[in-house]
């Protein structure tokens, strides 16, 4: 280099600052081209991702997540949504199906949201007596279809193992075993409302909180079935049959501290003692736009039921807090 | 009144087309040496199985013999 007066850079015009090489990103190329196909990826984002199609895709998910309510998700819960040639890292790649990616969905850092539900109940009640049972069993239901809520249901079915376990020690009556059903409202006995029954009493209700609260459960269970998840072929379901249930991503007590609270936290304990299952798992074909967009589309719907329960749980009394990010 | 979609359309034609090129192995980032190697599940599988090969056999042929046991006769090979 010729000597000059003072210090120089050396400049490399038009040589590349950076390679980056992937063995197989045949899948990934493909994606890229059907979402852009679709118009769910957005052209600009091609020079965002530095022309890399892993990252083209990680880019496009995220916005169509933002797209779908994603800030209402972070507000209540903490999840990751990834694409991956396997439904979990403990499962081996499928070699007769070259072309299946998965879209997956679980907790990030194992964390759980929470709503507390006794004092929207006790709101509900004086209302109507099956008003309480209808409203938890809209909510958890419309989640539950995308997302895993453990609930009293999931502490009963403990408690009831325990028992199973206490009675055949010999010292059965020392053991204090948690009292789940005296913890459960007695309205949550009632029978729920059908749909019929439940419009006509919306219509009745007065007080603007409850009606807001009514109505947004109902919005909630209609949004979230508006597409049903895609059943697993048994070659899916043999590969993650030694993984443990999918992670709860929602806990569901009817007041801070309960014996439902509790149980959680016990049996928290051991739920990553086994690579636990995705909460959403959507197999596709990434060279089939119209596969690509179901995926997308009931990946959408996932997105905004979450986001919808998210607001609902700050429409319900007594849950400031549990709040992930604002 | 048509210029942006137009422009948006080009882009997407254009970043499409280089997906293509990427897809058939055309693109230039696969013209280099290791972009050759990267695409080709032959050589990768064929270095894989050469490093294992040479792990295998360092683990062969670098044994540390154990001192043999006071008087015990030395092996003799």
């Amino acid at each position: 280099m010729a000597q000059g007066s003072g210090l120089l850079i050396p400049r490399l015009d038009a040589v590349p600052m950076a390679h980056r090489l992937v063995a197989d990103d045949r899948l990934a190329v493909m994606l890229a081209k059907s979402l852009l196909e679709l118009d769910i990826a957005v052209p600009g984002d091609w020079k965002k991702a530095e022309r890399d199609p892993t990252s083209f895709i990680r880019v496009t998910l995220e916005r169509w997540i933002h797209a779908h309510d994603g800030p209402a998700i972070r507000h209540r819960f903490l999840l990751s949504a990834v694409i991956s040639n396997s439904p979990s890292d403990w499962a081996e790649r499928d070699e007769t199906k070259s072309n299946q990616l998965f879209l997956i969905v679980e907790p990030s850092e194992a964390t759980c949201g929470c709503a507390t539900f006794g004092p929207t109940l006790a709101l509900l009640e004086s209302i109507h007596p099956q008003l309480p049972a209808t409203f938890f069993h809209l909510f958890v239901g419309a989640l539950n279809r995308w997302l895993r809520v453990y609930d009293f249901r999931d502490a009963e079915e403990r408690a009831e193992t325990l028992r199973e376990w206490a009675a055949q020690e010999p010292d059965a009556d020392q053991y204090e075993l948690p009292d789940v059903e005296g913890s459960i409202p007695p309205s949550m006995r009632q029978a729920v409302l059908i749909d019929g029954e439940l419009a006509h009493l919306v219509d009745r209700i007065n007080d603007p909180i409850t009606k807001k609260l009514v109505n947004a459960v109902i919005a909630l269970d209609h949004l979230s079935a508006q597409t049903e998840r895609p059943e697993l072929d048994d070659n899916i379901r043999q590969e993650l049959s030694d993984c443990n249930p999918p992670l709860p991503c929602l806990l569901a007590v009817f007041a801070e501290g309960d014996p439902v609270s509790a149980s959680f936290d016990e049996e928290a304990q051991g739920m990553m003692e086994v690579e636990p299952e995705p909460n959403i798992i959507i197999p596709f074909d990434p060279t089939d736009t119209a596969s690509v967009q179901r995926t997308f589309h009931m990946f959408g719907v996932a997105c905004q039921t979450i986001a919808a329960a998210s607001r609902l749980i700050d429409l319900m009394p007594d849950n400031d807090q549990w709040i992930i990010s604002r | 009144m048509s210029r942006k979609p137009k422009s948006k359309e080009v882009t997407k034609r254009a970043v499409l087309a280089e997906l293509e090129r990427l897809r058939q192995g055309r693109h230039a980032r696969y013209q280099t040496l290791v972009g050759r190697f990267a695409r080709c599940p032959e050589f990768v599988s064929a270095a894989a199985l050469c490093a294992a090969a040479v792990n295998a056999s360092a683990r062969t042929y670098n044994r540390t013999p154990l001192d043999a046991a006071p008087g015990w006769l030395p092996p003799v090979s």
